[in-house]
């Protein structure tokens, strides 16, 4: 019943991905059909249910390491993640997958 | 006796549906409006005149948004805004999805945050961007 409660409540998570510029840059938001020349995808790791994150949850170091002048992300669970977070989320971690898309 | 012994299975099957069903594979895209005019991404501590928290639905386990009419990008068209940076997700999110999970088939109504800020005449200065680094 208590594992029942908790897989219900932690499984859906908190974990949060900001779209963000590096301070003094000068970054603009991307359109959806613009076809995107740099594509990063990767796994963004939480703890605390989503509300800590472990690694990078933010577009800043994409713009600055791939020089983008726009950029655009895509927030989303792959369907293995669907199945490994309500398990994780029983020592609170929890991933998302993160697609920075941009050009320079 | 009969009601016992399918007890532990069922409380097993019940658990394993849980686990599967209970988060989603929603896609939250985060884009411009598709207008001439460009809109610039904010830093996160810049200062804000417009702030927009709301939550966004998806059913059948994230696979469908319910309305697109909430979406980042009409949220920046409706807003006018010039400058914007956005929040996907929050502690909101969990609450509702573990409320929704209890009242309901657990996962088919998913709820994601999303915080759109900006402004609606440009605030930031120019920049020029760094030199490309060599990779």
């Amino acid at each position: 019943m208590l594992a029942g409660a908790m897989l219900l409540l932690g499984s859906s998570g908190c974990g949060t991905a900001h779209l963000v510029a590096p301070p003094g840059r000068e970054v603009y938001i991307m359109q959806a059909d613009t076809p995107a020349a740099v594509r990063v995808e990767r796994t963004v790791w939480f703890w605390c249910w989503g509300a800590k994150p472990i690694s990078d949850n933010t577009t800043r170091e994409d713009i600055e390491k791939y020089n983008l002048r726009e950029v655009r992300i895509d927030v989303y669970q792959k369907w293995y993640e669907m199945l490994m977070n309500p398990i994780t989320s029983l020592v609170s971690i929890q991933r998302r997958t993160l697609i920075v898309e941009g050009n320079r | 006796m009969t009601l016992r012994r399918l007890r532990q299975p069922l409380l097993r099957t019940a658990a394993a549906f849980l686990a599967c069903s209970a988060a989603g594979c929603f896609h939250v895209k985060i884009e411009a409006p598709p207008f001439p005019e460009h809109v610039r991404l904010l830093p996160p501590d810049a200062p804000v005149q417009v702030v927009r928290k709301y939550q966004t639905y998806y059913y059948a386990w994230g696979l469908f948004p319910m309305t697109q009419s909430d979406q980042a990008m009409y949220i920046i068209a409706q807003e006018r805004l010039v400058e914007a940076r956005v929040v996907q997700g929050g502690l909101t999110e969990g609450i509702i999805a573990g409320f929704l999970g209890a009242i309901a088939l657990n996962g088919f109504i998913l709820p994601q945050n999303l915080t759109v800020e900006g402004n609606r005449t440009p605030t930031l200065p120019t920049a020029e961007a760094p030199a490309p680094t060599a990779p």
